[in-house]
């Protein structure tokens, strides 16, 4: 009997422990406190179809002349602008690299450090490819 | 309204939604796949991270090849 006891603790308690480390994860997530693979991979991939896939189209339309801007009928790029993004672009890209050499090495401290840098850096990529124009069409 | 402005809107909205659907068809894979990771607990596979890793980079080297010609330009 006291053995069926001891063992039906110990069930518990490990049962306990998992239970706890499970809570454990959420708060730290919760609390920013631990980055994932899939954090890194889905802002990777929202960054790529919200501010770098629309940067690509921009680029490739025609140099504005000076005093145009983009509109449907003449659809063109500023060059100061588009230099403006890709320097963002430049910096949210070694973001990235951070956050995920970070992850990789185990690092959870600098991932997070290195992905709240990235969030901000992305906000402001976000705010500057407005200003394109090119999120009204669709992106 | 006349013929001909409503054919210059017509010819507008069209011009306007074949740019919307260019941009759309591009990014859309990535949109999906960012909404499957965050709801649907999609786990890249290092190949598909790779694609992603080399298409970036072709979009970098892009953007890059028309910002040194835009330097180089002189209008």
């Amino acid at each position: 009997m006291k053995k069926i006891i001891a063992i039906v603790i110990v069930a518990f308690a490990l049962t306990g422990c998992a239970t706890m480390e499970k809570v454990g994860t959420v708060i730290s997530a919760a609390q920013n406190f631990q980055i994932t693979q899939g954090q890194v991979d889905s802002a990777r991939n929202s960054y790529d179809g919200f501010v770098l896939g629309p940067l690509h189209k921009y680029a490739l339309l025609p140099r504005c002349k000076t005093g145009q801007t983009l509109t449907i009928n003449n659809p063109c790029h500023d060059r100061k602008l588009l230099k403006q993004i890709r320097t963002v672009d430049i910096q949210v890209a070694k973001a990235f690299l951070d956050t995920q050499n970070s992850i990789t090495s185990g690092d959870s401290k600098g991932a997070v450090a290195a992905y709240t840098t990235l969030k901000g850096l992305i906000d402001i990529a976000k705010s500057l490819i407005a200003q394109t124009g090119m999120t009204v069409l669709g992106a | 309204m006349d013929p001909v402005t409503i054919l210059a809107d017509v010819q507008l909205a069209i011009k306007l939604a074949k740019m919307a659907y260019d941009l759309g068809k591009d990014i859309a894979p990535y949109m999906i796949t960012a909404y499957e990771i965050m709801f649907k607990n999609k786990i890249l596979t290092a190949e598909e991270r790779q694609a992603m890793t080399d298409q970036e980079l072709s979009w970098r080297a892009e953007i890059d090849a028309v910002i040194a010609a835009d330097d180089a330009a002189t209008d």
